[in-house]
């Protein structure tokens, strides 16, 4: 019962938004909308008190669905989704009240707040689905409400194709993951995940499930929607990079681990150190500070696919949640930033904020310190568990490694830019501090991202899973060493304001992704149209549509052929009745 | 007995309409009519009654009077009703009133009779008997191309009712008997079921359509008056879904099945290739209709298929695309009327002065594309799960479309509603509130709860000689 | 003359008794000319209840005239259609400024012909029903002197009617050298090369009367020459008569062991060639009434694909054949409540504004002539087509259905011209002949609906 209203709070809050909202204040909105969430959260909390007193599992019957094995609305939470469900309803709910003066004047409010909602009882799907196919249904609303709030300034043509982009590249993931279904469908005949984990695991299901949370984790190569979601409104990204939506490639690995084949999971551990460093890199270049944060998370989303690809799902979960934290703090604290300089994205237009809007600054900090792994932030210690973790990996602890310090030197030359330098345009200069009610969230953020590590780390809040490792002191001191090195570096580098340190042209390349988007919109989307384009001018044009012009023009002209025979002459028609009577006659008597 | 009923009440409501002195309420007698007939249908699943009818009628030629209503045949003429009520609903100020609705009603019997028909006879009157009053409104009531369209729409469907004819013919010299139940009974011999099969499926393929037999259906819908497109689109087409189910599969399984590696690899391509056209519209009813062209392929493929997971896919997604597509063909109505076109490249950036006409737009968009939640989604996954257990191939070259489809759904709504505002238009009044909600209420109904509709459809659907899976 | 000869020739009598009655007291009495067709009307209904009442019996005059089930069901459909043309012609002779008595005279001295010709027994029988079918048809095709070309396509009737006779009257000497008899009955004997020419030419004859593409040269313009009520009955009386007597030679050539193979190819053959001809003939007309024409000739390619079917056929034939007089005698009637003749299809804009009963009727129609349910046509059609695949002519089915697809294009065209908005040609007032198309719709559909009563009347249709 708690379990169903932990998922169907949000549900209910999307609704009665959806329909009322048109008739209420925007402030009474975004209560109700934060309320559900609480109180979603509120019930969570209270799970989470019958599991620390000892229960299993928890399941929840809601009802049959579609005609097949398992696919029933059945929920169903265990010692590894608890804590997920926790984060994700706990932060949304911070995101929420932080929305309601972010967007104190949009006249989009009730869809904003639905789709807000409507978008965590989605991620809860996706966390608590006892079966593959409403775990499904959680990941296709996921997309769609990532598009409905990417495209939430809809008249503003950037923002709508950003929101389109997403859900396209999310459909690619999910028509994968969709076959994947098939797969298993077809040979077990039944979708519900606690009889699938007691099945061998299938290569082909494997794989396809992978792709599919590639596209929705943004990992390589599927990770060009990310970036450009930056278009939705600030909270939005905190939401979809912190809790409902970039993650759920992750949970899925961590959920279904006992149905993917072993195969598939080192490669998504491969794919995901791959992404990881790829990403760092292009942070590294991004001139728009939201954009850095952007390429942090699929970065440090890569990192959590190495932890669960190589089986550490303590690591993984762990680095899940303490991102959570200090991801939403970031981006609040980046929205914070906008709110105060006029939405000034470029950071080599801001600078000196920390003057001027101290608590942002500060909130900003501790979010920093986790990304950076700086001990004692949260970061640094899920981040060692899985560099731990990586330990019998060694290419891939290199790469961890290598990651964390270009993690912690852009982190650096994010906060030196964005707050330290001096001051480089109007807005900064007038910047002003966020009103409290944004504030609140953003700060008791900032602290979960400050402590959360350590309470995990002593043992204060149990995450469910077992297998936390002792990390080597050498390895905790190295990770600990490279992070404050980065750091520091980017401090140091950029504390006086931006500078070029690689020729522009490298840099350029290298902010634009490396021109992965090129090479799709050249490789794929041109492509795309060609073929549409060609079926609709040829095949349907010329082929489908002429052919039975021709068959019509054929009758017709058949017709004009046997009226020309109607000549009127007697002397014709006269020839033509003897020529049939003798060709009759010939037939009759020649046979 | 409620069968037969099922087809005399539009009868009698297309008689009330003619009448002149109920002129004023023809609209609303046609409405009310199919709206019954959609509560008397549903009535039947829900309570046992006695539906069947058996009178004698052309014995010397095999055909017989026999009707009756099962679960399948009760949700088609369910959603029949629905869209049906709704395009009556929709028909506001159409001139020649008294004669639009009569043939409304006649259109309503029509389809309810094919739904109801046991006898290959019957059910071929019922077939044909669609196709005058649709000639007839499309012909009177349409837009600027409808001469050639609905003569393009009535001989190309005639023509594959044709080679159905002289199948029907060939049944009733062969077998003596048109009962589909009897002949059902008794199935000839595997080898010699491709040839009739063919033969029936000919006019389906056509009805449905099956690509690449569409060649009538960008011009009908275009050209058709916006109810009767919806009407045509949202259940005439599954006229041809039910006949390949209850006919194609009930009386030639073996020849269904022998075809079907062919039929299947049409709709698979079918379901891509409309979508893929879908993408390139700029008319936002030949949009809707290679959009429908796409679902419809999908619904073909999954009855192809046969397997009872791929026919109770069918039939949702039979039930959720009429919805939709009524849903749709509104609001591009509704657009249109703001716009002066149904041309997206005429509107853009209406959503910021009519956001309930885009929020309605949008719901329906996400139910076409298929989205959890929506009637779309039910449809579509079980047909395309049922569809890969025998044909893999061809389940996995359709399910690309949830990619195309959110490529052209999107895109409307991207074009129509996002951007800057290019044009503008008061927002939805009540009256069109009313039309649109209930059908995307059912579709999110019947999304949330397709066992509505698959509790109806039991393992009697699949013949027994394809092995029940 | 014993009392079965009389039996025998009895509707016969009427008819021509009718006939002679209307002339003497269109001399003797002046009346309304309307008076004239409507006595002749009564008389062809007299007709068909004579040989409704008296039925079947004893054949006349050592088996010359038959007087099997066929030959009455045929003498009550010519009798009915005969009726319907008059009742047509009640309220078209003012107009048309004919004399009304001549017409109904010729009208039913041509339907006896028709009938004998039906109920023939020997060859020379036929060969007098022949011509007394078609001498009062040529008068009738010339008689609308306003009319353009009437003389001309009278003439040109007569010419190559005379032709056909002329064939014909040679294949009866030719079967008669080969078998040394007349008798129908005594073709299953003809199987001598001689004899086989004869029945060639037989064949050719009667294709001429029932106007078989390519034997159909003179129909169009003769139906578009002739009053309308006339080209209603010739379209239907002649058919009907040339039929009956196609299925009783075709009964005799095809009893077992003769030539049965080859009559039933040579008529599938003419079946296929004039399903395909006349329907694209008729595609392009803008002449209600020539369209009309190339219909009926379409439709007597499908009841010549029953024919080919052979005798089992007989029921489906007869069918069709009462089917196909409701419906041309209804469409033609059509034209009749016009005020041109010759109408274009121009002229019938706006018809559905102005009398709409009148449109709804010929909608009926035009489906019932294209053969879409749920009219009788369709039935008709359904019967005819499964008569032939038993006979195992699936291919003339496939083409025939293919064919009706073609007709639809040119029977929608008319209805959509009736629906299309303008000024056409002013329509008379409600009149009998308006009544008559009504019946005839009506009729259609009702057979359509509840077809059993004639179903079974049609199952005594035997030789």
């Amino acid at each position: 019962m708690t379990l169903a209203l932990v998922v169907a709070l949000p549900l209910a809050g999307a609704i009665v938004i959806a329909l009322f909202g048109g008739r209420l204040s925007r402030s009474l909105i975004g209560l109700i909308a934060t309320g559900a969430l609480a109180l979603a959260f509120g019930a969570a909390l209270a799970i989470a008190q019958a599991f620390a007193a000892g229960k299993g599992t928890l399941v929840a019957e809601l009802g049959p669905w579609l005609p097949i094995r398992g696919a029933d609305l059945t929920l169903r939470i265990d010692p590894l989704t608890l804590p997920l469900v926790v984060m994700v309803t706990g932060i949304s709910a911070l995101i929420c009240l932080y929305s309601i003066d972010y967007l104190g004047h949009d006249t989009g409010a009730q869809r904003y707040f639905a789709a807000l909602d409507l978008f965590v009882f989605a991620m809860l799907l996706i966390v608590a689905a006892s079966n593959l196919l409403l775990l499904f249904a959680g990941w296709e609303l996921v997309g769609l409400c990532s598009y409905l709030l990417i495209a939430h300034y809809r008249e503003r043509p950037v923002a709508a194709s950003a929101g389109v982009k997403a859900f396209l590249v999310n459909r690619v993931g999910d028509a994968a993951f969709l076959v994947g279904i098939f797969v298993i469908f077809a040979s077990f005949h039944t979708v519900a995940l606690d009889e699938l984990t007691t099945r061998p695991p299938l290569l082909a299901a494997s794989a396809l499930l992978l792709v599919g949370a590639l596209a929705k984790s943004a990992q390589l190569p599927l990770h060009v929607w990310l970036p450009d979601a930056m278009e939705g409104p600030t909270p939005v990204s905190a939401l979809i990079h912190a809790a409902t939506m970039v993650t759920a490639g992750v949970v899925l690995l961590l959920r279904l681990a006992p149905l993917l084949h072993g195969d598939v999971l080192s490669d998504a551990a491969v794919i995901g150190a791959a992404t990881a460093l790829f990403a760092a890199i292009v942070a590294l270049a991004q001139t728009d500070h939201k954009r850095v944060l952007a390429w942090s998370t699929i970065s440090q989303i890569g990192l959590m696919f190495v932890g669960a690809g190589i089986g550490a799902a303590f690591a993984a979960l762990f680095h899940l949640l303490s991102h959570a934290f200090f991801k939403a703090a970031l981006f609040l604290g980046s929205g914070s930033v906008m709110h105060a300089t006029d939405d000034e994205l470029d950071m080599r237009r801001l600078g000196g904020l920390a003057r001027r809007t101290p608590l942002t600054t500060l909130a900003f900090a501790c979010g920093a310190l986790g990304l950076a792994a700086i001990p004692p932030a949260a970061g640094f210690f899920s981040k060692e568990q899985i560099a731990a973790a990586a330990l019998a990996h060694p290419a891939l602890l290199v790469v961890v490694l290598a990651t964390s310090a270009v993690t912690a030197l852009y982190a650096g030359r994010l906060f030196a830019l964005v707050f330290i330098a001096p001051a480089a345009s109007e807005q900064a200069r007038g910047a002003h501090e966020s009103p409290p009610l944004m504030l609140a969230p953003l700060l008791v953020l900032a602290a979960g991202a400050l402590v959360f590590g350590l309470l995990v780390s002593a043992g204060a809040v149990p995450l469910g899973v077992a297998g936390a490792t002792e990390a080597p002191l050498a390895l905790s001191v190295t990770s600990a060493a490279l992070a404050v090195a980065g750091a520091a570096l980017g401090l140091a580098l950029f504390w006086r304001g931006p500078r070029s340190i690689v020729p522009l042209s490298l840099a350029d390349v290298a902010r634009r992704g490396f021109l992965i988007d090129d090479l799709y919109a050249a490789a794929l989307v041109a492509p795309f149209r060609s073929l549409a384009r060609l079926l609709d001018t040829g095949s349907e044009a010329l082929v489908v549509q002429r052919s039975v012009d021709a068959v019509a023009w054929i009758v017709g002209r058949g017709g004009v052929i046997v009226r020309r025979a109607q000549g009127g002459y007697v002397r014709v028609y006269e020839a033509m009745l003897l020529a049939a009577a003798v060709v009759l006659l010939a037939y009759w008597s020649l046979r | 007995m409620i069968a037969s009923a099922l087809v005399a009440l539009p009868l009698v409501a297309a008689a009330l309409c003619a009448a002149p002195l109920l002129s004023r309420w023809s609209r609303t007698i046609a409405a009310v009519a199919s709206l019954a007939v959609a509560v008397v249908a549903f009535a039947t699943v829900v309570v046992p009654l006695a539906t069947d009818a058996r009178i004698s009628w052309a014995a010397v030629l095999g055909a017989s009077y026999i009707v009756d209503v099962d679960g399948v045949s009760a949700i088609f003429i369910t959603l029949g009703g629905v869209v049906f009520a709704v395009g009556a609903a929709a028909s506001a100020h159409v001139p020649h009133r008294r004669a639009y609705f009569a043939l409304w009603c006649l259109l309503v019997a029509a389809v309810d009779g094919v739904f109801v028909a046991r006898d290959l006879g019957l059910f071929f009157v019922f077939w044909e008997a669609m196709l005058v009053p649709l000639a007839i409104l499309m012909w009177q009531w349409g837009g600027a191309d409808r001469r050639g369209a609905t003569i393009r729409f009535l001989l190309y469907t005639m023509a594959g009712s044709a080679l159905l004819l002289v199948g029907v013919v060939s049944v009733a010299v062969a077998r003596g008997t048109l009962d589909i139940d009897a002949l059902a009974a008794r199935p000839v011999p595997a080898s010699a079921q491709l040839l009739p099969a063919l033969l029936f499926l000919a006019a389906f393929a056509v009805k449905l359509p099956l690509f690449p037999f569409h060649a009538w259906l960008p011009r009908a819908y275009v050209a058709a008056p916006i109810p009767v497109a919806l009407a045509l689109s949202g259940i005439v087409a599954k006229t041809a879904v039910y006949a390949i189910i209850r006919i194609g599969l009930g009386l030639f399984p073996e020849g269904v099945a022998q075809a079907a590696p062919a039929l299947v690899a049409l709709a698979a391509v079918g379901t891509l290739y409309g979508a893929l056209l879908a993408t390139r519209q700029d008319d936002l009813r030949r949009l809707i209709a290679f959009s429908s062209l796409s679902h419809l392929n999908l619904i073909g493929l999954a009855v192809f298929a046969a397997t009872l997971t791929s026919l109770r896919g069918a039939v949702v997604a039979s039930v959720s695309h009429g919805l939709v597509v009524a849903a749709l063909f509104l609001l591009a109505a509704m657009l249109a009327r703001r716009t002066s076109s149904f041309a997206l490249s005429r509107a853009g950036g209406l959503a910021s002065s009519a956001p309930v006409l885009t929020a309605f737009s949008t719901l329906a968009v996400i139910a076409a594309i298929g989205v959890p939640g929506t009637s779309g989604f039910a449809g579509e996954f079980l047909s395309l799960a049922g569809t890969y257990e025998r044909y893999p191939a061809a389940a996995i070259t359709a399910t690309l479309v949830v990619i195309v489809a959110a490529v052209y759904g999107l895109g409307l709504v991207r074009r129509a509603f996002h951007g800057p505002p290019l044009a503008t238009g008061p927002d939805l009044g009540w009256r069109e509130r009313a039309l649109v909600a209930p059908l995307l209420a059912l579709v999110l109904v019947v999304g949330a709860a397709p066992w509505i509709v698959t509790d109806h459809v039991g393992q009697e659907i699949v013949p027994a000689s394809l092995g029940a899976r | 003359m014993t009392v079965y000869d009389l039996g025998a020739i009895a509707p016969l009598l009427v008819l021509a008794g009718g006939a002679c009655v209307v002339l003497l007291a269109d001399l003797v009495f002046r009346a309304d000319e309307r008076v004239w067709a409507g006595l002749g009307a009564a008389f062809a209904v007299a007709a068909a209840v004579t040989a409704l009442v008296l039925g079947p019996g004893d054949d006349g005059f050592g088996s010359e005239i038959r007087r099997d089930g066929a030959s009455v069901f045929f003498a009550i459909v010519i009798g009915a259609s005969t009726a319907a043309a008059l009742l047509l012609a009640i309220g078209y002779v003012a107009p048309a400024r004919l004399p009304a008595a001549e017409v109904t005279a010729l009208t039913l001295f041509s339907a006896s012909g028709g009938l004998l010709l039906a109920s023939a027994g020997d060859l020379l029988v036929a060969f007098i029903g022949l011509e007394l079918l078609s001498i009062p048809l040529y008068a009738l095709t010339g008689l609308l002197h306003g009319a353009r070309h009437a003389d001309e396509s009278s003439l040109k009737y007569f010419l190559l009617g005379a032709a056909a006779s002329a064939v014909f009257a040679y294949g009866i000497a030719l079967i008669y050298a080969s078998t040394d008899s007349i008798a129908i009955g005594s073709l299953a004997s003809a199987t001598s090369p001689i004899g086989l020419a004869g029945i060639a030419f037989l064949l050719a004859g009667l294709a001429f009367k029932a106007a078989l593409v390519p034997f159909h040269f003179w129909a169009p313009d003769a139906y578009v020459s002739a009053p309308t009520p006339a080209t209603a009955f010739m379209a239907v009386v002649a058919k009907v008569g040339a039929f009956a007597a196609l299925l009783r030679i075709g009964g005799a050539v095809t009893a077992p062991g003769v030539a049965g193979l080859d009559w039933r190819a040579s008529l599938a053959v003419l079946a296929a060639i004039t399903l395909v001809l006349a329907n694209l003939a008729a595609l392009g007309q803008s002449s209600l009434k020539r369209l009309l024409a190339y219909s009926s000739i379409a439709h007597a390619g499908y009841i010549c694909v029953a024919v080919a079917a052979g005798v089992v056929a007989s029921g489906a034939i007869a069918f069709y054949l009462v089917v196909y007089a409701a419906l041309t005698v209804g469409a033609f009637g059509v034209i009749t409540l016009l005020s041109n003749d010759d109408p274009t299809l121009d002229d019938l804009h706006g018809l559905a504004r102005r009398r709409p009963l009148v449109v709804i009727a010929l909608g009926v129609l035009l489906l019932g002539l294209a053969g879409l349910p749920p009219t009788a046509g369709f039935l008709a059609k359904v019967y005819v087509f499964e008569a032939a695949i038993g006979a195992r002519l699936a291919w003339l089915v496939i083409l025939a259905v293919l064919m009706s697809v073609v007709s639809a294009a040119y029977y929608l065209r008319v209805l959509f011209a009736c629906l299309a908005e303008g000024e056409g040609e002013p329509a008379r007032g409600p009149s009998i002949g308006g009544g008559v198309v009504v019946l005839a719709a009506l009729a259609i559909i009702v057979v359509g609906i509840v077809p059993g009563p004639l179903l079974d009347a049609v199952q005594s249709v035997r030789f």
